[in-house]
């Protein structure tokens, strides 16, 4: 708690003790292992608890896409808060699946001489937008190293766009605040 | 800072100074030179700093898609965060690239005796929701108007739907931890 008692009347209450944001703007492409989680371009935020009982609040927003040009019907994306290292929240299955088709095929394409630009319903690369808002208590005042990790389901090329995270320490007023 | 001596004592610390929010319910159409930039129907947060080092936190979220019925395979959408007319945080690629196709063609179609109602992989209208945070440092007191504007990478009609923004001033502590960017401020 942030707030005590300062002279016979009781301050109590909630504060913001820290607030600590990084960006990465553009691009950043994973390229490498993509199916294993990778940070955002090695942004991480680290806060250090001044309170035992403190809520570390964290929000990210970014959008991600497929940059491999290649039709696939199974890749999802997923997103993950690390905390010093372990998995603190994941929010998966983000996108998917794309719509696919064939390229070439007897209506359309390059065999057919009246329509050879007709593609049949396919489409790559496609981007969504994305976010996480998560808490938690770590219970120590112990550096807490937060970071975003992304990967692909599949080993396939992808890129993070714009990306935004915070980080906040919250000073709890209530015993009863925090995890239902 | 928000909070200083209250008596002998030093109370410091860190406090929501204030907290603004903006709503558009319902829909609003950018069917004009969809490619450019446009406040989302001039919706404004104006805030007045009290502290020079306070952050401004903002957040905002909405539904966007096509609204021309038309099909396309390259739109994408973009939205910025504008802080007195200066752009603060962009965010690329929301949604796209739309699955299109032909409906009616040999295999498939009213022509088709044997599958009339096949249809070939298309669709429009796709709709996506859209949320960003941000936060920076104006190191200033004069008042900042607060704006989200979107676009299309086209000039196609596109609607936002329930657009809601909420912008707060945070009286940040930086005597005792640092606070603030890890880009440029807590190095």
């Amino acid at each position: 708690m942030a707030l005590t008692r300062v002279t016979k009347h009781i301050v109590h209450g909630s504060l913001l003790v820290q607030f600590k944001y990084v960006e990465n703007e553009g691009n950043w492409d994973l390229t490498g292992s993509q199916n294993v989680y990778t940070k955002v371009n090695n942004k991480n935020i680290v806060l250090t608890p001044q309170y035992a009982d403190s809520i570390l609040e964290n929000s990210a927003s970014a959008t991600i896409r497929d940059i491999s040009g290649s039709q696939n019907i199974t890749d999802t994306y997923s997103i993950g808060l690390h905390v010093n290292g372990s998995l603190e929240y994941e929010e998966s299955t983000i996108g998917g699946f794309t719509p696919y088709g064939n390229n070439y095929i007897h209506t359309g394409g390059r065999n057919d001489r009246i329509a050879p630009t007709r593609r049949h319903g396919h489409i790559t690369n496609m981007s969504h937008s994305l976010g996480l808002s998560h808490a938690f208590t770590p219970g120590t005042t112990n550096a807490q190293d937060c970071d975003v990790r992304v990967k692909n389901s599949t080993t396939r090329n992808i890129r993070v766009r714009d990306f935004f995270f915070i980080a906040k320490e919250i000073s709890i007023g209530l015993p009863s605040s925090g995890a239902q | 800072m928000a909070l200083h001596k209250i008596t002998k004592k030093s109370l410091k610390g860190s406090m929501l100074v204030q907290f603004k929010y903006v709503e558009r319910e319902g829909t609003w159409t950018h069917a004009s030179s969809s490619n450019s930039f446009l406040t989302i129907d001039g919706k404004q947060i104006l805030m007045t700093p009290q502290f020079p080092d306070s952050i401004m936190e903002t957040s905002c979220q909405f539904s966007i898609g096509d609204s021309t019925g038309a099909q396309n395979h390259t739109d994408t959408f973009l939205t910025r965060l504008m802080c007195n007319g200066s752009e603060e945080y962009l965010q690329q690629d929301m949604t796209g690239l739309t699955p299109y196709g032909t409906a009616f063609i040999h295999t498939g179609g009213r022509n088709d005796r044997v599958s009339p109602t096949r249809r070939v992989g298309h669709v429009t209208n796709v709709r996506t929701s859209v949320a960003f945070t941000h936060a920076y440092i104006p190191r200033t007191t004069n008042q900042i108007t607060f704006e989200v504007q979107v676009r299309c990478t086209a000039d196609r009609d596109f609607q936002v739907k329930d657009f809601f923004m909420i912008c707060k001033e945070i009286g940040i502590p930086e005597d005792r931890v640092k606070s603030g960017s890890v880009n440029t401020d807590v190095p």
